[in-house]
């Protein structure tokens, strides 16, 4: 435990977070926690008196749920893909971002296809997509895809915080009721050092296809239109492209957040 | 099995709209008003488009008369993620309305923009409400409708046919469209039978369909104006 003391030390700054709150995240959650009860406001009032309330009519029937929608599967592009191949070159200097990257994937996932649900005309029966499947449908297709991007990002941003929560389940013994099933018994022996390299190893190669796919269905959802301009096979690869630049600057910009706080 | 169709002819077509007020009266289509219609939220099953050319004094006034095409190669029916809509064995592309959640998926896909959405739960002015059909279903909010060449009367005549014992002869069920027309511009039947009148018109050297480079297979027809002899 000696050693976990020199550790507590040395991260010092990392942990005080996680048990005194500073006068700054309050001011921050709590504007944030209006902005996400306004939201709910705003999407019973939609809720209840349809669609058109958000202006939107035939030919501008996309509006700025859908970009809102790409926009996040297009950050969250980034995090898992980019820590991946770092992981996989063995880039050194990339571990830090690697974290933040994957946590970016897997809230900017979690936002995205919320958009999709407000924009649905009867969202409540959002789940007959799942239930009355058509399989010709590239809808089904993208939102298979979304799922399971989701799943697997969170599956490897999991994965990654296994040995963070058993050093915290140590650290903490007041929330041992809490770090002790996520920790899944975790030690820190050589053995349980060699199995999660292996899984880690094999959910960076998983991760890549599956970003690869998200955007390719996605923008084909888009392409497959028969509307002017939009009826084209070029967007799988600009999305794709296009979702890289971003989400690493998007891993950019709330690095240097973070550096600042 | 009977494979529906429709033939309209452009050069009987007067523009009159009569056919765009039966099909509203008939399938309970709701008034959206005029701010609605300017943000393209107007819901016309049988809709009338109409193209003005040249200048006065020489002006020429076209019609085109647009219903659901009921494509024989649907566009629409393939990307509905809940199988909402679909071609049914008659070859009418026909909407479940129950099933449909709204994605607007198969709005954007169609070629010839027939396909409505319901932004709002439909209304209709008090005195009208009593004017509206029972047998067809009131949408409601966030679901898809569209033109089903009046199944609801295909359905019954197919009802009394089957009663006594023998096949829907031609003429015998029409749309309200069709039933409208003061300049019978409009005709509608089984495409499967040769002698009815409306693949005879529909193999006639008159007949295009829209937009047919796109392989859709429009089962709606249309006769070419200004050409005096059928072939």
């Amino acid at each position: 435990m000696k050693d976990n003391e020199a550790i507590a030390q040395k991260y010092g700054r990392v942990l005080t977070p996680l048990t005194r709150i500073s006068r700054l995240y309050l001011i921050v959650a709590s504007l944030l926690a209006g902005i996400v009860f306004w939201s709910v406001f705003a999407f019973g009032y939609q809720y209840y008196w349809g669609l058109g309330r958000t202006g939107m009519g035939h030919p501008v029937s996309w509006a700025l749920y859908l970009v809102n929608f790409v926009f996040f599967i297009g950050i969250s592009h980034a995090g898992a893909l980019v820590s991946a191949v770092l992981r996989i070159t063995h880039a050194r200097w990339g571990t830090p971002f690697g974290r933040i990257a994957e946590a970016v994937t897997v809230f900017a996932l979690a936002a995205g296809p919320t958009n999709i649900l407000f924009d649905l005309g009867r969202p409540i029966r959002f789940y007959w997509v799942a239930l009355h499947a058509q399989f010709k449908s590239p809808l089904l297709w993208d939102f298979t895809c979304i799922m399971t991007y989701l799943v697997g990002s969170t599956i490897f941003l999991y994965v990654l915080l296994i040995p963070d929560i058993g050093f915290l389940r140590d650290r903490f013994s007041g929330r041992r009721w809490f770090y002790k099933p996520l920790s899944l018994g975790w030690a820190g022996t050589k053995r349980q050092w060699q199995t999660i390299g292996k899984v880690i190893a094999f959910l960076c190669v998983a991760v890549i296809p599956l970003a690869v796919s998200v955007h390719t269905v996605v923008s084909w959802v888009f392409g497959m239109q028969t509307q002017p301009m939009w009826h084209s096979t070029i967007f799988a690869p600009y999305f794709v492209t296009v979702a890289i630049f971003a989400g690493i600057a998007t891993i950019i910009i709330v690095t240097v957040i973070f550096r600042k706080v | 099995m009977y494979r529906w169709g429709m033939v309209i002819d452009l050069d009987r077509c007067t523009g009159c709209q009569a056919c765009v007020v039966a099909c509203r009266q008939e399938n309970n289509i709701p008034f959206g008003g005029e701010k609605e219609a300017k943000l393209g939220r107007a819901q016309f099953w049988m809709n009338l488009i109409s193209e003005v050319k040249g200048t006065y004094p020489n002006v020429e006034m076209h019609f085109i008369p647009i219903p659901c095409m009921h494509c024989d190669k649907p566009p629409c029916t393939k990307v509905c993620p809940v199988e909402a809509t679909y071609k049914n064995p008659e070859g009418i592309v026909a909407q479940v309305y129950p099933r449909c959640i709204g994605v607007r998926m198969c709005i954007s896909n169609c070629p010839y923009t027939v396909r409505y959405f319901n932004w709002h739960a439909p209304s209709w002015p008090e005195e009208y409400k009593k004017g509206l059909n029972p047998d067809v279903y009131r949408r409601r909010k966030g679901i898809t409708e569209k033109c089903n060449f009046c199944i609801q009367r295909i359905r019954r005549a197919k009802e009394k046919a089957k009663k006594e014992k023998r096949k829907i002869r031609d003429g015998e069920v029409i749309p309200a469209c069709v039933e409208t027309c003061p300049s019978e511009a409009l005709y509608f039947g089984d495409l499967n039978d040769p002698k009815s009148q409306v693949s005879r018109l529909s193999r006639s050297r008159r007949a295009f369909r829209l937009l047919e480079d796109l392989g859709t297979e429009p089962k709606v027809s249309y006769l070419k104006e200004g050409e005096w002899y059928e072939g």
